[in-house]
């Protein structure tokens, strides 16, 4: 069933510098029980379009659904909905405790209910024991679940979270967003989660969606999203080191680029969608391309180590790519590897419009 | 309740603000502006009528706006010169690096501001009383001063005017002043002393262009305070000696000889004609000490 | 040289005398009328004519003055001690001047912080440069005006009072309340609460100090008026104030019936010292206000 529901949304700001449309059109559907994540570059309208379905923003045009009903006119208190803030908004001048049970006490429930409540769900935080501590006293990390905890108090089936993970050290966030997947799992709660790093992205979500220039660029399962994105600005986005693109031209059962000697076989998929001459944009991921052997060659002119992996920078002819090599394999600058890419592994664009030529629904 | 527009909610919020100061501000001073064009006093409270520019004439030909003009030069200025001069001297005295006990005499030069005028003004005006207040029986016999007469005497009265005043005021310039001395890098003096720089070049090279700007803010600011200064020529003099369409014979500044009008004589037409000048003119001073400050920039 | 070095110590010498002696004279002359009227309220000096400056050496501490303060019916027609009255009738008048000049300042600085107003910036100068005019400059209008209204009383008074305060407290107002995030209501309102109730319920509680001092100077300047306050209610002494009643006592309102000397110094000190306290405990807090502002900023 759509929870959540957004249709034809625009949104408008009026700055000092200008006005800024964030929201063009934006239509999303969201299925009860699923943990969608909206993945976008900062600054491009996920902290408004989550503001929006909570009510604390009106939208200039279009209409906001919650559990299939109407509820543009309807203020955020009373749409039962919860939300984690980025900077996690606990009331420094409240303990923890009563900071969670904030939610309840406005609605007024019998104080057993209330510690009860409470109680269950710092449980299931682990924040139990410092129930009493002020805020000023907390972790990063203490406070998040606080703030978490304080969404799941309400007993809301809908969590809006907006980058709850962006102030937390990178260790504690690996742990933090396994908590997650498995809260979400036990609890079966529908939640939309709004970032800007793709590897939480990726790792989180059971549906992602793309936002980008106002609207959806792409929504589906992630892998299905990383593997096969429907355009080529998502393609570019999507993935570390990002798909390599480049110009090219359909010849002969094969795909070769304009510029520099790269010539891939047309992968069977798109066998039907093309022709003979066409111009298309096409890509490859660096990690779909085996080094090491093959018909293609370029020269290296960078190296990045990072550790895990190693990038290479290679020219080929004019068009330079990214590829992965083998973490502490020897590799400089000037040295000249082969690697082929095989056709699976290509995504094809239309060169106008950028849509994936397989055009997933 | 159905959703509030943003804009119509930040205006509700807003309004009650609006509303008071419409009210209590704008709404008096336009009524005021009526009543000044009718007769109303004592004998027509209830039955007056329009009279045009009846008390505006009154005000100028038997010589009040020229005369209360004068007197409020001579007060705002009066009181401002011995003010400021007292304040920055002893703050440069405060400000010297070798003295011992500033907390103290700090905390006790603090005294006259920090207790309430009102209050000051009513000690005062009995120990100017002559001949047995305070002042006239024991402290100015002992300085060799004559007496000072606030209620008989034109000079006696602009004398303890000035002097009370003096006494109530020149804290917060002495602490103006000296926060501003404090805030003057002391590596400027370094290098001036490193050039050979008396004192005296220290103090017109560096202290005083440092504190122009101070000085000129505190200066407009008190100007127009101490213009609209009601209580201590109300409680020391009550305006007197003389009347006020002579200048200086009297202490009258607008503001308080339109209180009186209003609240000793009933005058109630005359008063208002008073305070609409008065406003006038401290608006003007406003605009000027807005313009100059640029306050409202950084405000809204 | 030892004569040029001998040359700057009696400088030295002779600048640091100066600077004691004027000291000195000027602290003197400070405290001069707050001993005096000290002293004066310790002894049993009855006219100013009795006062003599033996009167001003504690020889004699009595409490005399002050327990007539305190129990004394000056004007008979008041059935229970008068001073203790009048300054009940200042405290609550100072009291409802606080209430209202906090919840003006604060939704109006809220206004002017977080919400989208339509001409905004004129308003908000428009505001402003009204109040320009001190309250005094418009007694005689208000009271005109408030004649015709029935409102020469204390709804008047306080009416009267509240503006001045919180049209300063507003901008000191919009200010703290720009450095509190916007987070906090956001949450409150996903909580369940109105954005009036996050409003009351968390911002006010975020924006303490301000909420503290604007209530403080409400108060302190509905307290110290006196010249409002006379035109007002001066006529009918059983609703003065505590500054009416110290004109009273200090003999300005009629001198010939005034009550002894002793008994308006002890006045002024009751009333004195705790208003010069606040009064310097206002003014820290507004240091300290435009300190954090001005570190933000």
């Amino acid at each position: 069933m759509e929870y959540v529901k957004l249709v034809d949304v625009w949104k408008t700001y009026r700055t000092k510098a200008g006005s800024v449309t964030p929201l063009r059109g934006v239509n999303f559907s969201v299925d009860k029980g699923e943990l969608v994540v909206v993945l976008g570059p900062s600054g491009e309208g996920k902290t408004t379009l989550l503001r929006i379905i909570a009510g604390l923003l009106r939208q200039d045009r279009g209409h906001v659904y919650l559990r299939g009903e109407l509820v543009d006119d309807v203020p955020p208190k009373d749409r039962n909905v919860a939300m984690v803030f980025q900077s996690y908004a606990i009331y420094p001048f409240m303990t923890v405790y009563d900071n969670i049970a904030f939610p309840l006490k406005l609605q007024h429930r019998p104080k057993q209910e209330i510690d009860a409540k409470v109680r269950e769900v710092a449980k299931m935080l682990r924040i139990d024991d410092i129930l009493y501590k002020k805020p000023g006293q907390l972790s990063g990390g203490q406070r998040q679940r606080v703030a978490i905890a304080k969404a799941l108090v309400k007993g809301a089936d809908i969590i809006l979270m907006d980058e709850p993970m962006a102030n937390l050290d990178a260790q504690v966030r690996v742990f933090a967003r396994e908590e997650l997947k498995q809260l979400h799992r036990d609890l079966g709660t529908t939640i939309i989660y709004v970032t800007h790093d793709q590897v939480e992205a990726l790792s989180l979500a059971t549906k992602l969606a793309i936002l980008h220039d106002g609207i959806i660029q792409d929504y589906g399962d992630p892998v299905e999203v990383y593997r096969r994105p429907r355009n080529s600005w998502v393609a570019s986005f999507t993935g570390n080191p990002p798909m390599n693109l480049f110009e090219a031209r359909v010849q002969g059962g094969y795909v070769v680029a304009k510029q520099g000697n790269l010539k891939v076989e047309v992968p069977e998929a798109y066998s039907k969608l093309v022709s003979e001459g066409m111009e298309v944009v096409a890509g490859f991921r660096p990690e779909d391309a085996r080094v090491g052997q093959g018909q293609l060659s370029g020269k290296v002119t960078m190296v990045e180590r990072v550790g895990a992996y190693t990038v290479i920078h290679v020219e080929v002819g004019g068009l330079s790519l990214r590829l992965l090599y083998p973490s502490m394999a020897p590799i400089s600058r000037g040295d000249v590897v082969s690697f082929e890419v095989p056709s699976s592994a290509l995504s094809l664009f239309d060169s106008k419009t950028g849509l994936n030529l397989l055009r997933r629904p | 309740m159905p959703r509030l527009s943003p804009k119509v909610e930040g205006f509700l919020y807003f309004l009650p603000l609006v509303v008071a100061v419409l009210f209590l501000f704008l709404y008096p001073v336009l009524y005021a502006v009526y009543i000044s064009f009718t007769n109303m006093n004592l004998l027509h409270i209830f039955n007056y009528r329009l009279v045009g520019l009846l008390q505006y004439e009154l005000m100028l030909r038997q010589g009040y706006l020229a005369s209360l003009l004068i007197n409020e030069v001579a007060w705002t200025l009066g009181s401002l010169i011995p003010m400021m001069a007292l304040g920055f001297a002893l703050a440069l005295i405060l400000n010297q690096r070798d003295l011992y006990g500033r907390s103290l005499f700090y905390a006790l030069l603090i005294l006259p501001w920090a207790f309430p005028g009102f209050i000051s003004l009513l000690v005062w005006s009995g120990m100017w009383t002559d001949p047995y207040g305070f002042m006239n029986r024991y402290l100015l016999p002992f300085l060799h001063l004559p007496h000072v007469d606030l209620v008989h005497s034109v000079w006696g009265a602009w004398t303890g005017l000035i002097v009370t005043n003096l006494w109530l005021s020149f804290p917060y310039y002495m602490t103006v002043f000296y926060s501003g001395l404090q805030s003057i890098p002391s590596e400027l003096y370094e290098l001036a002393d490193v050039d050979g720089a008396g004192a005296l070049a220290k103090f017109a090279r560096i202290t005083l262009p440092s504190l122009k700007k101070t000085i000129a803010f505190v200066f407009i600011t008190s100007f127009v305070f101490t213009w609209n200064n009601f209580y201590p020529i109300y409680v020391l003099t009550g305006g007197g000696p003389g009347i006020p369409s002579k200048p200086i014979a009297s202490t009258e500044t607008f503001i308080v000889y339109a209180y009186q009008e209003a609240f000793s004589y009933n005058n109630y037409a005359f008063a208002a004609a008073l305070s609409i000048v008065s406003t006038a003119i401290t608006m003007v001073l406003a605009v000027i000490v807005l313009k100059f400050t640029g306050i409202l920039e950084g405000l809204v | 040289m030892p004569s040029r070095r001998a040359k700057r110590i009696a400088l030295k010498a002779l600048r640091l005398a100066i600077s004691y002696i004027v000291l000195i004279v000027m602290a003197a002359w400070s405290v001069l009328p707050l001993y005096y009227i000290i002293m004066t309220s310790f002894s049993n000096v009855g006219t100013l004519v009795s006062l003599t400056i033996s009167a001003l050496i504690p020889k004699h501490i009595t409490l005399e003055a002050y327990r007539e303060l305190l129990t004394g019916r000056f004007i008979p027609t008041i059935k229970v001690p008068n001073f203790p009255l009048w300054v009940l009738h200042s405290i609550e008048l100072a009291g409802a001047t606080a209430l209202f000049s906090v919840a003006l300042a604060m939704l109006a600085g809220y206004a002017l912080s977080r919400l989208d107003m339509p001409a905004k910036k004129s308003l908000a100068t428009f505001v402003y440069i009204i109040t320009f005019l001190p309250v005094t400059a418009t007694t005689v209008p208000l009271y005109l005006l408030f004649a015709r209204f029935h409102l020469l009383n204390y709804a008047g008074l306080v009416l009267a009072y509240t503006p001045g305060t919180a049209v300063f407290a507003a901008f000191l107002a919009k200010l703290s309340i720009d450095a509190i995030p916007p987070d906090y209501e956001e949450a409150a309102m996903i909580d369940g609460l109105s954005r009036f109730g996050a409003f009351v319920r968390i911002v006010f509680r975020m924006a303490l100090p301000v909420v503290a001092l604007t209530a403080l100077l409400g108060f302190l300047g509905a307290y110290m008026d006196y010249a409002t306050a006379y035109a007002f209610i001066g006529s009918n002494s059983n609703a003065w104030t505590a500054m009416l009643g110290l004109w009273y006592l200090a003999g300005l309102y009629n001198y010939a019936s005034a009550p002894a000397y002793n008994i308006f110094a002890a006045g002024a000190v009751l009333m004195g010292i705790p208003l010069m306290a606040l009064f310097l405990v206002s003014q820290r807090m507004m240091t300290r206000a435009y300190s954090s502002l001005a570190g933000i900023k």
